[in-house]
């Protein structure tokens, strides 16, 4: 029964069914069923030659669709789906999903890339000690001029830095720090601002006065914060506001005098 | 238009409000970690901001300035031992300040006085190359390759070291 099946099969792939192979034809002969087979299929040739041909396509293919699906003709015969290893099919399955990561990461790298170092990963950059600056600064100036004049500006801004870092810090800072400020705001009021007012031209009196006033001004304020801190500060900070208040009131009684044209 | 103007009030209050951030003030305890951290530098340098006010000799005011520059070599040596670059930065550029601005003037004022065989020879002399050499051996002592030698900050300044020591150098 499977040799007639096989037969039959190879009767339909003949270019003329009706005039097969040789061997095929000798086995047609000899079998009943494929020689019925052969008849049947003889029968259904002329029946369909005999037909009138449809005009339309779809008329064409209504028509072959209802010779198809009628009778035991094998409509399709279904190929077994082998799986055997192949770079090809390796190629095909994976070469989209390869070429879209491919670009994802291309772009990915294209960005990274245009985006400036300093976004990606920002240098902290911590606040400088202000004090430490300014008086980097006046140690610089003070490094460049001779003038008594410019001199005195110089340490009355540094007294006055001083000043400013107390008043900062003041409410938190143990005594040991504020006394080390005060120590300094002494030095620069007697060693530096008092002894430059002495330097003074003492031939141009009107000079001497302004700039010695001006300094006596800023010393003034500084007793102004140290009397109105006092009142409120922390009892180890008092001492050394009381220390700067005091070389600010003597420092600038000295420069008053200075001014005048008197002695300290 | 109201939607507009809303918009724009919205936008110029946002870029206020980010400007105040990234200026923001630091705090008592923030300044007094700073004062804390930089306590005896600057006492020592207030003490040299005296003297230079009361030198008026120009050999006098170089070595004034040479000591600060002492003083802020110590400072920096310990930064750089602790890898902060901020730190390191911040008294790397206060160097340069001293010896762009207060001792290369003063040694190049007083360079007509020191010739050979006077009595500031050899104090000019001494005082140009213990400078040179320390700004050279503190150029040496920053690791280029760690995060300190990757921060922008100390990359800036190592280039303005290399300026003021080649200034220095050119003192003859």
């Amino acid at each position: 029964m499977m040799t007639c099946d096989a037969i039959q099969n190879r009767l339909l792939g003949e270019p003329d069914p009706l005039q097969p192979a040789a061997e095929l034809r000798a086995h047609v002969k000899q079998c009943a069923a494929c020689r019925d087979f052969s008849n049947r299929y003889e029968t259904m040739a002329r029946a369909i030659a005999a037909l009138p041909a449809p005009t339309s396509e779809l008329a064409k293919l209504t028509f072959t669709d209802s010779l198809t699906s009628a009778g035991p003709i094998i409509r399709s015969v279904p190929a077994l789906t082998t799986r055997s290893f192949s770079w090809r099919g390796i190629y095909s399955a994976t070469a989209k999903p390869l070429a879209a990561t491919a670009a994802a990461i291309a772009v990915g790298l294209g960005i990274w890339a245009m985006v400036p170092a300093s976004r990606i990963k920002p240098e902290y950059v911590a606040a400088r000690h202000d004090l430490l600056r300014k008086v980097v600064a006046s140690n610089a100036t003070l490094a460049q001029t001779t003038d008594p004049k410019a001199r005195i500006e110089v340490l009355t801004d540094m007294a006055a830095d001083l000043r400013l870092e107390t008043v900062d810090v003041v409410k938190a800072a143990p005594a040991e720090d504020l006394n080390s400020l005060a120590t300094l705001y002494e030095s620069v009021v007697n060693d530096g601002l008092v002894k430059q007012a002495q330097q003074l031209d003492k031939k141009a009196p009107a000079t001497r006065h302004a700039v010695l006033n001006a300094a006596a001004d800023k010393l003034a304020a500084t007793m102004d914060d140290m009397n109105a801190l006092i009142r409120n500060a922390p009892q180890q900070a008092q001492p050394a506001l009381k220390r700067i208040g005091t070389a600010a009131e003597q420092g600038r009684t000295k420069l008053l005098r200075i001014a005048r044209g008197e002695g300290v | 238009m109201r939607l507009v103007l809303t918009l724009c009030v919205g936008i110029v209050l946002a870029a206020w409000a980010d400007a105040q951030q990234a200026g923001s003030t630091l705090t008592a305890a923030e300044r007094l970690k700073q004062l804390q951290s930089n306590r005896t530098l600057v006492g020592q340098l207030v003490q040299h901001g005296v003297t230079l006010a009361n030198a008026n000799e120009p050999l006098k005011r170089a070595e004034e300035c040479r000591r600060a520059m002492g003083d802020l070599s110590i400072a920096l040596n310990g930064a750089i031992d602790a890898q902060d670059p901020n730190r390191v930065a911040e008294l790397g550029d206060h160097l340069t300040a001293i010896v762009d601005r207060g001792l290369i003037p003063n040694l190049k004022d007083a360079l007509p006085d020191a010739t050979p065989g006077s009595p500031t020879y050899e104090q000019f002399q001494t005082l140009h190359k213990s400078s040179s050499d320390e700004m050279q051996r503190l150029q040496n002592s920053v690791p280029q390759l760690d995060a300190l030698g990757r921060s922008s900050q100390v990359k800036a300044m190592l280039a303005n070291w290399s300026k003021t020591r080649e200034e220095l150098a050119n003192i003859r």
